[in-house]
């Protein structure tokens, strides 16, 4: 599965389906079909009944148009469920996903947390002896001029 | 029109699943703040002065190290969690 596309295309010419409720979409399937059956059959049986048989065309042609719409949206929905499935199935997985990155986030900014505090405590120690030991030798030791700037130039930041 | 009336009915045959995936957060607020720079001697310094320097300087780059090392931690841990969510 590619994550890098956000928004993957289905390929499905039910597309109008996504704007409608479930259960509407079920109701007018089936009675698209129930109608397409009824329709159907009374045109096929239409000749039997006196006075009806010179719309037996007219029921055949409906009937056939309504059956076949009906099978058409009734594999429509079936594919549209199917594929609100795998849309559920992804999004449960990266829920799970967001919770573990979060998580893992947590565990490394305490873990940079307590990395940060040991290094300034030690900081904080050397600087404490510095001032307490080191002091002492000001007077002795001279710092020469071109040390300075050594120090300084290795101190500069590269141009961004 | 009638290249129009094609485009228009052949757009609806696809659509876009309503599932997008949030860029991870990064890894604390500290992670994103740049390193500062390094602290420099004055002409006068004196002996303590350059002991103390170079002890914040090394304090400074440690505390950089630490979010480098934060950032390589995140990347591993969120291409693992990354690739298993894409199974």
């Amino acid at each position: 599965m590619e994550w890098n596309h956000v928004g993957p295309r289905l390929n499905s010419c039910m597309w109008i389906l996504h704007l409608l409720p479930n259960a509407l979409i079920i109701w007018f399937c089936n009675i698209l079909l129930l109608t397409g059956i009824v329709a159907t059959v009374a045109g096929f049986a239409a000749h039997r009944v006196p006075g009806l048989w010179p719309y037996q065309l007219g029921f055949k042609l409906a009937g056939i148009l309504l059956l076949v719409l009906g099978v058409y949206f009734r594999g429509g929905l079936a594919v549209e469920a199917e594929w609100r499935e795998r849309v559920a199935a992804v999004e449960a997985k990266l829920a799970v996903a967001e919770k573990a990155s979060a998580d893992a986030n947590r565990t490394i900014e305490a873990k940079t947390q307590q990395r940060v505090t040991q290094i300034r405590q030690r900081m904080t120690y050397v600087k404490q002896y510095v001032d307490r030991e080191v002091v002492r030798y000001n007077d002795q030791c001279q710092i020469p001029e071109p040390f300075v700037r050594a120090h300084n130039s290795a101190a500069e930041a590269p141009a961004r | 029109m009638k290249y129009v009336i094609i485009a228009l009915l052949l757009s609806g045959c696809s659509t876009v699943v309503p599932v997008t995936v949030k860029f991870p957060e990064p890894p604390g607020r500290g992670a994103m703040t740049a390193c500062p720079a390094l602290q420099k001697l004055n002409d006068d310094a004196r002996l303590s002065d350059v002991a103390n320097t170079i002890t914040v300087n090394y304090g400074t780059y440690y505390e950089c190290a630490v979010k480098t090392d934060a950032w390589q931690e995140w990347y591993n841990i969120q291409r693992i969690i990354f690739e298993r969510a894409g199974r």
